[in-house]
C-alpha cells in the first residue's frame, strides 16, 4: 500500500527544508556522480 | 520500435529531481506545479526509472531513507515508465522517451539558448521553473484541444491516492 501525497507531504514538511537547500544538494550529488573520485559521496 | 510523433504531447509533464524532492519537502512553486498533473488523469508524469533513483537519493540525504522510499513507491505508482539510456540527462532522457512536452526545472543550463541549440533537434520540449509552469498551465485550452469537449475541472484529488 503506497502512502497517499497528503500523508508523505506531512511526512515531509517535519524536515526544515527550502529550496535553496534542495538545489546545492543536487549540485553537489551531480559533483560527485561526474568526479567520483575527486569528492567525498554523500554518507 | 514504436514511431515518435512529430510533436511531443502537451498532457507529458517530466520534473527533475530537484522539483521532485521540493514537491515532498519544501511545497511552493514544485507543488503547484505538481498539483496540475495530479488534479487531472488525463496529464501524466513521466519519469524513467533513473530520474527516480536520482530523487531518492536526494530526499534520502536531505530527509531519511524511509521517506524517500515511500516516496519513490508514490511516484513509481503514478508515473509513465521510460526507459533511458544509462548516461544520458535524467530528466532529458525522460522529456525525450515520453514524448513529453514540458519539462519542470530550477537548471538554468537547460533554459539557457546553449542548452536550446544542442537539445532541441532531439527533444521539442519546453524547460520551465515550476513557477513559469505553474502560472502558465491552462487545463481549460489545453482539455478543449487535447480531449475534447469542454472542460469538466478537476477530476482527481491531488492529496489523495490514485491506485
Amino acid at each position: 500500500m503506497t502512502d497517499s501525497w497528503a500523508t508523505l507531504f506531512d511526512r515531509g514538511s517535519e524536515y526544515d527544508v527550502d529550496i535553496d537547500t534542495v538545489r546545492e544538494r543536487y549540485e553537489t550529488q551531480q559533483t560527485a556522480r561526474n568526479d567520483p573520485n575527486g569528492i567525498e559521496g554523500d554518507e | 520500435m514504436t514511431e515518435r510523433r512529430d510533436e511531443p504531447d502537451p498532457t507529458r509533464i517530466v520534473a527533475d529531481p530537484v522539483v521532485l524532492a521540493a514537491d515532498l519537502l519544501v511545497g511552493g512553486a514544485a507543488r503547484e506545479s505538481l498539483d496540475h498533473v495530479r488534479r487531472h488523469s488525463w496529464v501524466d508524469l513521466v519519469a524513467s526509472d533513473k530520474l527516480l533513483t536520482e530523487t531518492e537519493s536526494l530526499v534520502a540525504v536531505l530527509a531519511d531513507d524511509d521517506l524517500a522510499a515511500a516516496h519513490r513507491e508514490r511516484l513509481e505508482a503514478d508515473r509513465v515508465a521510460v526507459d533511458q539510456p544509462p548516461d544520458d540527462h535524467p530528466a532529458l532522457a525522460s522529456a525525450y522517451r515520453g514524448e513529453a512536452a514540458h519539462l519542470l526545472s530550477y537548471d538554468e543550463r537547460l533554459n539557457s539558448a546553449r542548452a536550446g541549440l544542442t537539445l532541441q533537434p532531439r527533444v521539442a520540449v519546453s524547460v520551465r521553473p515550476p513557477d513559469a509552469f505553474a502560472r502558465l498551465f491552462d487545463p481549460e485550452s489545453l482539455y478543449e484541444a487535447v480531449v475534447g469537449g469542454e472542460y469538466p475541472g478537476p477530476d482527481c484529488d491531488p492529496r489523495e491516492q490514485s491506485v
